[in-house]
């Protein structure tokens, strides 16, 4: 059975499972049911209810706000890898999926039915805390992805679309949920930069028409009145005036 | 040497009140001594941007068009209320916000003589280094010479089809009428126009020189005319754009 030294390697580097003694992570062990995953087949769906802990073995499964058209596509919130666990949150608190899973490439899966997971975690107060200290690490991963989100808002609404910069910086980033959405961003940048400067390129076009004919003859009707011609002579006759002023 | 500046534009709104109060402003912080003329005398407004309520405005440009006081004696030292500390002054000669004394001066006119005149006085009882004339919009007689006895017009204009053909006849009638220098400044330009080719457009169909292009801003608009847009926004394009014009007149 090489297999079971592969998931006692993957059991031993998962956070959540790292702090339980051998003996219990043999039992643990047993307990999860495999389950192969094509590309973009969902998981489980936004509004179940949740009874199983995920354990990505291989591939990547995203959790997502799934399309009201599409329940299967919507913009990744998360992306797990493979040691990384997901829907620990269902079994917690008892109420439905909060959001949709699906596979993002062929992948497989190790689920741990709810019982056997309190059960754990009754008996092995390690485990709550390795648990709580998860939560935690959702909570500051969720600070940070608003925090990018709202660095990334804020040139845009700025008008500056550095896309080829948000693409690079997401080529850098390690957490692939990060990269995502970076991308998309990027993308929706592009978008809108193109749409603003179509639109700039429509009214650059003013074009100042005039009626030159009427324009003459307004003129020419203002300045060949009387009173025209004695303006024109007050006001010469005035900077004269000031003009000697401002020598004195 | 003192300069006498008038700014004027073919329709009302297009940003005069704002653009004179500014440009004063900021020849003052300079320390130049500059007096304003609120010749509007219909729609009186650049008071507002100084803080000037009824209250505070003892005698108007009205009185003095009466002969009920001299033109310095309706002059109002706004410098402090504009900011403390600035070097030069600004003098205000607001028109008068009565109901009844706007709808007399509609009705009996007022003798333009009389108001150039009291420019002069202005100029030497002041000792100012600038008069700015806040005028009123079109053209009638009395705008005409006030226009006429100007050493530096500033027409202003907005991109909009509706200033086009009014201000083409107004630039036309002021250089007829011997204005030494004609300046342009184009006002709320909406955000998409490209400045470079709107600038090209304008000095091709007007054929004068265009001073300054100046976005149209919100910061500017949701101040309201409460305030001095320099004063309050000293790093502000606008600010810098409107400094450039300052610069140019007193080349
Ligand atoms: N560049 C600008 N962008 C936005 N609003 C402006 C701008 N210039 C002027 N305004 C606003 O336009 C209105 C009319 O300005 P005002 O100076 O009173 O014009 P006028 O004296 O020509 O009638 C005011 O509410 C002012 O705040
Ligand atoms: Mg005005």
């Amino acid at each position: 059975m090489e297999n079971s030294t592969g998931l006692d390697q993957l059991l031993r580097n998962t956070d959540l499972f790292r702090p339980l003694p051998d003996d219990i992570l043999v039992i643990v062990a047993k307990a999860l049911t495999p389950r192969t995953l094509a590309a973009k087949e969902v998981l489980f769906q936004q509004g179940q209810p949740g009874e199983e802990l995920i354990l990505v073995q291989t591939g990547s499964v995203a959790i997502y706000t799934p399309q009201a058209d599409d329940p299967a596509a919507g913009q990744a919130i998360r992306i797990f890898q493979p040691g990384q666990v997901l829907g620990e949150m269902a079994l917690i608190d008892q109420k439905p999926r909060s959001l949709s899973a699906r596979a993002e490439e062929p992948s497989t899966i190790l689920a741990l039915g709810g019982k056997v997971f309190r059960s754990l975690i009754q008996e092995h107060p390690e485990m709550a805390i390795a648990v709580m200290s998860g939560l935690n690490e959702r909570i500051r991963y969720t600070t940070d992805f608003l925090g990018e989100v709202s660095v990334w808002v804020q040139r845009v609404a700025g008008g500056s679309y550095q896309t080829d910069e948000i693409i690079g910086q997401s080529n850098q980033l390690k957490d692939a949920t990060l990269a995502n959405l970076a991308a998309e961003f990027a993308q929706m940048a592009s978008k809108v930069q193109k749409r603003e400067e179509e639109l700039k390129k429509q009214v650059a076009e003013l074009r100042i028409e005039v009626d030159q004919a009427k324009r003459d003859q307004e003129v020419k009707q203002i300045t060949s009145s009387d009173s025209f011609q004695s303006i024109r002579e007050k006001a010469r006759l005035m900077r004269q005036q000031k003009e000697a002023n401002d020598k004195e | 040497m003192s300069k006498i500046i008038s700014i004027h534009s073919f329709r009302g709104g297009t940003g005069k009140s704002n653009t004179t109060a500014n440009l004063a402003t900021l020849a003052a912080m300079q320390g130049l001594r500059v007096g304003i003329v609120d010749t509007d005398i219909q729609s009186p407004g650049i008071h507002v941007l100084f803080g000037l309520e009824t209250d505070d405005i003892g005698n108007s440009l009205n009185d003095y068009l009466w002969g009920k006081c001299t033109i310095k004696e309706a002059a109002h030292d706004v410098t402090s209320r504009v900011s403390p500390g600035i070097p030069g002054k600004i003098y205000l000669i607001p028109s008068s916000i009565k109901a009844g004394e706007i709808a007399r001066v509609i009705h009996e006119g007022y003798d333009a003589g009389l108001l150039n005149e009291g420019f002069s006085d202005l100029l030497e009882e002041l000792k100012l280094d600038l008069l700015l004339i806040d005028t009123h919009p079109g053209i009638n007689e009395e705008t005409l010479l006030s226009l006429a006895i100007s050493d530096i017009l500033l027409v202003i204009m907005r991109p909009d089809k509706q200033d086009f053909q009014g201000t083409s006849v107004t630039v036309d009638v002021a250089l007829k009428l011997g204005v030494p220098s004609l300046m342009m400044l184009v006002n709320k330009i909406p955000l998409q126009l490209d400045l470079n080719n709107l600038k090209q457009e304008i000095e091709r169909t007007f054929n004068a020189e265009v001073v300054a292009m100046i976005p149209h801003c919100d910061e500017l608009m949701s101040l309201a005319s409460e305030d001095i847009f320099a004063v309050r926004y000293p790093d502000h394009a606008v600010t810098a754009e409107l400094k450039k014009v300052i610069q140019k007149m007193l080349a």
